[in-house]
């Protein structure tokens, strides 16, 4: 298991925010020689999110391709067409890297660009330390 | 997104359903333009053959199941659509 703790100033108001990096996956990439390079973004870790989430216009500038549309759920629509995408995330510089799918939707905020949902979150622990502004993530 | 991605393989997907349900339910149907390309037990390796044969042009992965899943979103991150 890798574990490890971010100290987020301010954790209350930003919220447990982390830089990861997202790639098309390894055997993709290794198709497409000079695609798949991976891409630093802020992803939110959202314990209410059964699934993640990458916000849809960072599609085309990480050269993912989707493998199927999902019908989805919001608190203002319901049926909403998306699109699934497999991708290779990595956390902590490399540390832990997962092929993960993430759902392209319209995200609010500039600097949240990526929900880390349950779906990730069900294979490690999560650590929401508020007292001390940190957050520890373990897989 | 273009709306029309993926929709003829969706539909390919759609119209053999049943058969694929009675053949291997809960298994992966790799589908290109209108053609099954095969079914897999594995997500993972239906994806890794997707690429290796198409590369760059999307390809279908669904797993085979009598109704499509949906997705519940109930927080205010995500902008009405």
């Amino acid at each position: 298991m890798i574990s490890f703790t971010i100290q987020i100033p301010n954790l209350l108001r930003v919220g447990p925010v982390i830089g990861i990096h997202v790639a098309a996956p390894r055997y993709w990439a290794e198709i497409l020689t000079n695609r798949g390079k991976p891409t630093r973004i802020f992803a939110m870790i959202d314990t209410g999110a059964s699934h993640s989430v990458l916000k849809d216009n960072l599609v085309a500038i990480l050269g993912l391709n989707p493998i199927r549309a999902v019908r989805v759920n919001t608190p203002s629509h319901s049926g909403i067409k998306a699109f699934i995408y497999p991708a290779l995330i990595s956390i902590s510089q490399g540390e832990v890297n997962k092929l993960v799918h993430l759902v392209a939707l319209p995200l609010e905020g500039q600097n949240i660009q990526c929900l880390i949902g349950r779906d990730i979150l069900r294979n490690g622990v999560f650590i929401y330390d508020g007292p001390q502004n940190t957050i520890t993530l373990t897989f | 997104m273009e709306e029309n991605l993926l929709k003829e393989e969706d539909e390919y997907f759609e119209s053999k359903r049943n058969e694929l349900l009675a053949k291997a339910p809960g298994e992966y149907a790799l589908i290109h333009g209108r053609g099954l390309i095969g079914i897999f037990k594995c997500e993972e390796d239906a994806i890794r053959r997707g690429y290796e044969l198409y590369g760059n042009s999307p390809f279908l992965v669904k797993q085979i199941l009598q109704f499509d899943e949906v997705l519940d979103f109930t927080h205010n991150f995500l902008i009405s659509a």
